[in-house]
């Protein structure tokens, strides 16, 4: 194995452990519930009591079972023995130290025996010494391991090599490291190093996991391979059971005093202890483990001593044995395993030995000593607390890498068992403290420091191991020393009342009142925490513990109990006689205090209401314009107030919508929800306030509360303002609106008058019109012109025609004006289809030739076969209207009418060669009553106008284009329409009709018969045909129609066909049914252009018929209505 | 028949405008000089005369007193389905034009038509032939399915049509026109079926379309009572 890769291997698994605490601490400081949950929390407490199975267990147990066969046992039958049968004392213990706030042993014997620092300066002293070979004992497991592993010198007892060389060093600087950075990060003991504990857990876990698996395969591999190895006489000695021997007991006894007083097993089961039931889990989970540790133990002990014929490598079988049957897998797994039993023990000795010796030995020298307190006034108490204990593990860890040198020669359980024989030193102290009421400070140090020397003298010099001997040296060893120990102590307690307990909350003297030691309080932990605190305790009203109680566990969490207990005494005094202290004290918490007064002055005086409340949601601190702001009896809020109870408060108030707290304070809410959670809540008196709540790092909310009623109020008025406008406008829109409909009125109604008054106009005025007419035709029937000079009756003549001109002009002037009348009332409506063009523009044609008649003027037509999209009446108007106006106006010689397909659009033109427009007459040529330029009298413009409200009317673009001189053209812009199926337009009595019927689109032939079975028959041929037979008439006329004679008693067939030609301004083919062969009918039906068919009627006569009226019919255009 | 009518015509002409009924008169006669021309001012006089000597020609104005729309009309197609009656009116609009040749005008004659015009709109109807102005000679102008529907019924379903739109039940309907209910049914539903009606209320609303019809749609608006 190589030395670089194990060395990279024991940093990532270092590298893991600081991840692990890191998640752990995550953990602790998230929402706690995980961590807190019983079950979890007994595990992770089983589990770190573990750390009492170190390095030693790992390998030198072992080694010891190799030697001793059973002896290995009583170091594991200790702690099961105290958390089964020593329940009580354990109770008892706990509870004194949760009363006391012990941050460690020695804090705690101290407080049991009056707070005596001295006591207290003793245990930390001696556990240091006790414990540093213990340290260095798992330094070099490791190293041992590590030699093992990577094959180098089996000797571990040669020169040391080079401290940058050697990987104890190393590990002794990484595990320095992580307990620096997890175990030493605050001042206070309430602050428990929840990270910290769930790797020494996981670190647990490992070890027993990595133990069982390679202690088992071990066994497995040598019971399927070299049974013989459990038959040899070297392992049949060990396995078998030894008879009781003195040794067992004393190594019993030291052991569970060792686990009570062992500064690390001392600090997981009871300073790290976070609920009470966590001791409970220990008492069943911890023996399991222990178990499942050491049962394989002696089995592997054994296969090692037949293997290498002795016990002399035992402490390094758990690597040799694997690497000796070929499986360096599992020693890299055994050797990760005694790593992390290392580590763990390390790191919370280290961490425990430093909160001592910065508890009880350095602060107190420091706050005793003159020079330092000075320097201390300008310091940062907390830290510097801090600060010592990370120098305080920096040192024990170098003292214990220094003393792996000086143990080097022991052996593993040895020097495990010298520590265990120290440390059992502290356990008179201990107990005698709980249980003893005459114990002394002095008499615990006086057993103490003679159990220590006994120790010490007996111990710490080399020593040869003698496992056979009645009483080997460590036996006997434990033995003199609690002996002397026990006895001094004794003795000297009962001796001496030279040390009364400093402070006696029961004892003389005159007791602090409430007040000043909170002030005390105050001095030295900061108003806010101590008011904080006292709060608690009123609330919580903490059960045994008197207020002076109190105020030394409140201290003693800062500065230790002895120290907190010189403090106290110095405060009951009338006369402060430790002036010095007294001073030191004040000096070292006016710093805090300064910071403190700073803060508050602060909170007090922003505007803000500020409230915080702790992790459990209870309040812990808010300034006075909270109280304010939510109109706050004083006294009602409290340190410790829970918010719900505070939000009922303020709902019971009515200040609070019921909704609000539910919402806020729903479990699932407080991590879902969007932070900070704001709102705005008014109160009864109209103000408004802003409410946001916001977590803190730490856990627990913080609250603020901002006046918002001028926002708030300036939002209002800016609506209101806002509405007002807006209503503002409406009147105004409604007034406008009104006036405009009143407008429109009195214009709707003058227009209405004018076409009344035009209406009645036109009466006598047509009535005028028809005098003239009948006078003109008499004067030209009755006198031809003669030739000749010109007599009355010609005079009379001229004048008749004048007047008929005269009267012809203000009629088209009436009738213009109320057209235009009609069109800007909106009465006039637009019937828009489909049509072709020809349709109008033809019979338009025909009328203006007649009316050019022997005129001068030329015309041209262009016709191009289209389906426009319009309303033809409106359209006709509007060409008959240019054509008009360019026949009257423009002095043209010739006028053209002409189609351009532009797009989806025609454009009829109709232009002239006249006189032309200029730009201004172009601009007002469709504007009412204007004439162009030298234009003739007749007429009033009108015609251009009505032309320009239809357009607007048929969203048809209407426009001109003129070069004056040369001429004007004005056209219309007309939307093509979807051809719509042609017609059969015309009738062709004389033509040869072609019969086809299956060319094209089936003819739609409307079919009317009063009787119905005759209507069933002909439409049952006419289907045949592959024909659509209609009913009853459409808009669109048919192709043709068959129609019969007798209708009934006052309608016949021609008149209905008649009619219906007329309404559909089409000739439509129809043949007409009869059985009547008179002449009349004949004459009739011929005159009208009805095809005749006498009944019966025969099939090829209808058949012909049809033939003619499918017959091409894009020839001839329409007649227009007149034969 | 013809001949006779074309020879000595019997025309009346239905306006309650004294000058223009003589200004008529005197065009007419400079074209029919053998015509016997003859004038009424209202319904109430036009209704007698409808039942008196025969009528080849009814020149009756839209807004004669006595009439509603084309109430008049109606009235004169379904009571003497003999007269040929041409509108004669200063009112001219689509709608109206196509309704009244529908329900059986023989011609629409606008009174501000030339003589020559008035004179040929004569003839054509005195012909036996239908006369609409220049104009309205173009295809789709006139044809819109209400017309085309109504062309269809006969005089006397127009008549019971115009007296279902004045709300009488089929009962006092056949006691009016003198036949039987039974008769009446059969017309009902012959008319329901041409004007493609689904309820008697719908027919009703559709004449009552031609008597209101002069009001909101023609261009200009007429002055009754004149």
């Amino acid at each position: 194995m190589q030395v670089g890769s194990l060395v990279g291997l024991s940093a990532c698994y270092v590298a893991l452990l600081f991840g692990v605490a890191w998640l752990g601490d995550r953990a602790a400081a998230g929402p706690r519930r995980l961590l807190d949950r019983p079950a979890v929390s007994g595990t992770i407490y089983c589990l770190t009591l573990a750390v009492y199975n170190t390095g030693w267990s790992f390998y030198g147990s072992v080694g010891n079972a190799a030697r001793q066969g059973w002896g290995y046992l009583p170091i594991y039958l200790a702690p099961i023995l105290v958390l089964w049968f020593g329940r009580p004392v354990l109770r008892r213990l706990h509870a004194a130290a949760d009363a006391q706030g012990a941050t460690s042993i020695a804090d705690f014997i101290a407080g049991q025996l009056g707070a005596s620092q001295f006591v207290a300066a003793v245990v930390t002293i001696g556990s240091i010494l006790a414990v540093l070979p213990y340290i260095a004992l798992q330094l070099r497991a490791v190293s041992l391991s590590f030699t093992a592993l990577s094959g180098g010198a089996v000797d571990t007892s040669t020169k040391p090599i080079a401290p940058p060389d050697d990987t104890v060093f190393w590990i002794a600087v990484a595990m320095a490291l992580f307990t620096v950075m997890f175990g030493v990060r605050h001042s206070h003991r309430s602050r428990r190093h929840r990270g910290l504990m769930v790797a020494v857990a996981f670190d647990s876990i490992v070890k027993l996991l990595s133990f069982v698996v390679v202690a088992s395969a071990i066994v497995l591999h040598t019971l399927r391979h070299e049974p013989s190895l459990f038959a040899t006489d070297a392992s049949r000695a060990l396995l078998r059971p030894h008879l009781f021997r003195p040794l067992w007991l004393s190594n019993t006894l030291v052991a569970m005093l060792s686990f009570l007083c062992l500064p690390q097993t001392f600090h997981v089961s009871t300073v790290e202890r976070s609920n009470p039931r966590d001791a409970v889990w220990g008492a069943w989970l911890f023996p399991v483990y222990v178990i499942l540790l050491c049962a394989l133990m002696l089995p592997v002990a054994a296969i090692g001593v037949s293997y290498y014929g002795g016990a002399a490598e035992g402490d390094r079988f758990m690597i040799t044995i694997p690497m000796a049957i070929g499986r360096t897998d599992l020693a890299v797994l055994a050797f990760i395993g005694g790593l992390s039993a290392a580590t763990g023990m390390v790191i919370v000795a280290t961490m425990a030995l430093a909160t001592m010796l910065c508890n009880d030995v350095i602060m107190p020298v420091l706050l005793h000593t003159p020079i330092s307190a000075r320097w201390l006034r300008r310091a940062d108490m907390s830290l510097l607390i801090v600060n010592i204990r990370r120098f305080a593990v920096i040192v024990i860890l170098a003292l214990a890498y220094a003393s792996t040198r000086i143990t080097s020669t022991y052996r593993l359980s040895e020097t495990g068992l010298v520590s265990f024989v120290g440390v059992a030193q502290f356990g008179p102290a201990l107990l005698g403290g709980l249980f003893w009421r005459r114990a002394t400070g002095p008499g615990a140090i006086a057993g103490m420091l003679a159990g220590l020397a006994v120790w010490a003298g007996m111990l710490l010099t080399p020593v040869t191991y003698r496992p056979n001997s009645l009483l080997d040296p460590i036996s006997l060893c434990t033995l003199v020393s609690l002996l002397s120990n026990v006895a001094m102590f004794i003795i000297v307690s009962l001796a001496g009342t030279s040390w009364p307990r400093v402070v006696d909350p029961a004892g003389t003297g005159q007791t602090p009142s409430e007040d000043e030691l909170s002030e005390l309080a105050v001095r030295f932990v900061g108003a806010e925490a101590a008011s904080a605190a006292f709060e608690e305790r009123k609330r919580q009203s903490w059960a045994r513990l008197d207020a002076l109680d109190f105020t030394r566990n409140l201290l003693a969490g800062a500065i230790g109990i002895a120290s907190a207990r010189v403090v106290l005494a110095a405060s009951q005094r009338s006369t402060l006689s430790d002036q010095a202290a007294w001073a030191i004290l004040d000096e070292a918490s006016e710093a805090l205090r300064l910071n403190h007064r700073l803060l508050w002055t602060v909170l007090s005086t922003i505007p803000q209401g500020i409230c915080i409340f702790d992790q459990e949601l209870r309040v812990s601190a808010w300034n006075g314009r909270f109280l304010e702001l939510l109109d706050m009896p004083a006294g009602v809020v409290r340190v410790g107030m829970p918010l719900r109870q505070l939000l009922d408060y303020n709902h019971d108030r009515a200040r609070y919508a019921k909704s609000d707290p539910r919402r806020l304070l729903a479990p699932h809410q407080l991590e879902e929800r969007q932070w900070p959670y704001i709102y705005e809540r008014e109160r009864p008196d109209g103000s408004v306030l802003e409410i946001s709540f916001d977590r803190l790092p730490e856990g627990g909310l913080v609250s603020t509360y901002i006046d918002i009623s001028e926002r708030h109020r300036s939002v209002l008025s800016l609506r209101s303002t806002n509405e007002q406008l807006e209503r503002r406008v409406r009147e105004r829109t409604l007034a406008l609106e009104q006036a405009r409909s009143a407008a429109e009125a009195a214009n709707q109604s003058k227009t209405r008058f004018l076409a009344a008054a035009g209406h009645d106009l036109l009466q006598p005025l047509s009535a005028a019109k028809l005098f003239i007419a009948t006078l003109e035709e008499q004067v030209y029937v009755s006198r031809p012109f003669q030739g000749g000079p010109p007599d009355a009756a010609d005079r009379i003549a001229a004048a008749v025609v004048g007047a008929a001109a005269a009267l012809r002009s203000s009629e088209t002037m009436i009738h213009g004006l109320m057209d235009i009348s009609a069109f800007d009332t909106g009465v006039v409506r637009t019937a828009v289809g489909d049509f072709e063009l020809g349709s109008v523009l033809q019979p338009l044609e025909q009328e203006f030739r007649a009316l050019l008649g022997s005129s001068l003027v030329g015309l041209d037509i262009c016709h191009e076969t289209v389906t426009v999209r319009s309303d033809p009446f409106l359209l006709r108007r509007i060409v008959q209207n240019y054509l008009t106006n360019a026949l009257r106006h423009s002095g043209a010689r010739r006028i053209g009418l002409r189609c351009r397909r532009r797009g989806g659009r025609v454009d009829i033109q109709v232009w002239d060669d006249g006189n032309g427009l200029d730009r201004t007459a172009r601009a007002r040529v469709f504007e009412e009553f204007h004439r162009g330029h030298g234009a003739s009298e007749r007429g009033m413009g009108i015609g251009l106008t009505i032309v320009h409200r239809i357009g607007q009317l048929l969203d048809h673009p209407v426009g001109v284009l003129s070069i004056p001189g040369r001429g004007t053209c004005f056209f219309v812009r007309v939307p093509l329409g979807r051809p719509v199926p042609p017609q059969a337009a015309e009738s062709r009595r004389n033509e040869v009709a072609r019969f086809d019927l299956n060319g094209g689109e089936p003819l739609r032939v409307l079919c009317i018969d009063d009787d119905e079975q005759v209507l069933a028959g002909m439409s049952g041929l006419l289907r045949a045909l592959g024909i659509d037979v209609l009913h009853e008439p459409e808009a669109a006329p048919p192709d043709a129609m068959i129609v019969d004679y007798h209708l009934g008693a006052d309608i016949n067939g021609i008149g209905l066909i008649e009619r219906l030609r007329v309404l559909w301004g089409s000739e439509t083919p129809a043949l007409l049914l009869t059985a009547d062969r008179s002449d009349a009918i004949r004459f009739e039906a011929n005159s009208q252009a009805i095809a005749l068919a006498h009944k019966p009627v025969k099939p090829d006569q209808v058949k012909a018929f049809l033939a003619a009226a499918r017959s091409p019919r894009d020839i001839v255009p329409a007649p227009g209505g007149e034969p | 028949m013809i001949s006779a009518a074309l020879r000595c015509p019997v025309i009346v002409v239905a306006d309650d405008h004294p000058m223009f009924r003589s200004a008529v008169f005197s065009g007419l006669r400079q074209h029919f000089p053998d015509a016997i021309l003859s004038g009424t001012g209202s319904m109430e006089e036009l209704r007698p005369r409808l039942r008196g000597d025969p009528i080849d020609l009814l020149l009756l104005d839209l807004d004669i007193p006595g009439a509603r729309g084309l109430g008049g009309l109606l009235e004169v197609v379904t009571g003497s389905p003999l007269v040929r009656t041409a509108i004669l009116s200063a009112t001219v609009s689509v709608p109206i034009v196509s309704r009244a040749l529908a329900i059986g005008a023989r011609a629409y004659i606008p009174k501000s038509l030339e003589l020559a015009d008035l004179a040929d709109a004569v003839h054509t109807v005195l012909a036996g032939r239908i006369w609409v102005p220049q104009n309205f000679r173009v295809a789709g102008a006139l044809g819109d399915e209400v017309s085309t529907r109504l062309a269809t019924l006969s005089p006397r379903q127009l008549a019971i049509l115009g007296l279902i739109a004045k709300g009488l039940l089929n009962k006092q309907i056949a006691s009016a026109m003198d036949v039987s209910e039974q008769t009446v049914k059969e017309h009902v539903s012959v008319i329901l079926k041409k004007t493609k009606s689904a309820t008697r209320t719908q027919a009703a609303l559709l004449a009552s379309s031609l008597t209101g019809i002069t009001v909101p749609t023609n261009v200009g608006e007429p002055s009754n009572g004149k």
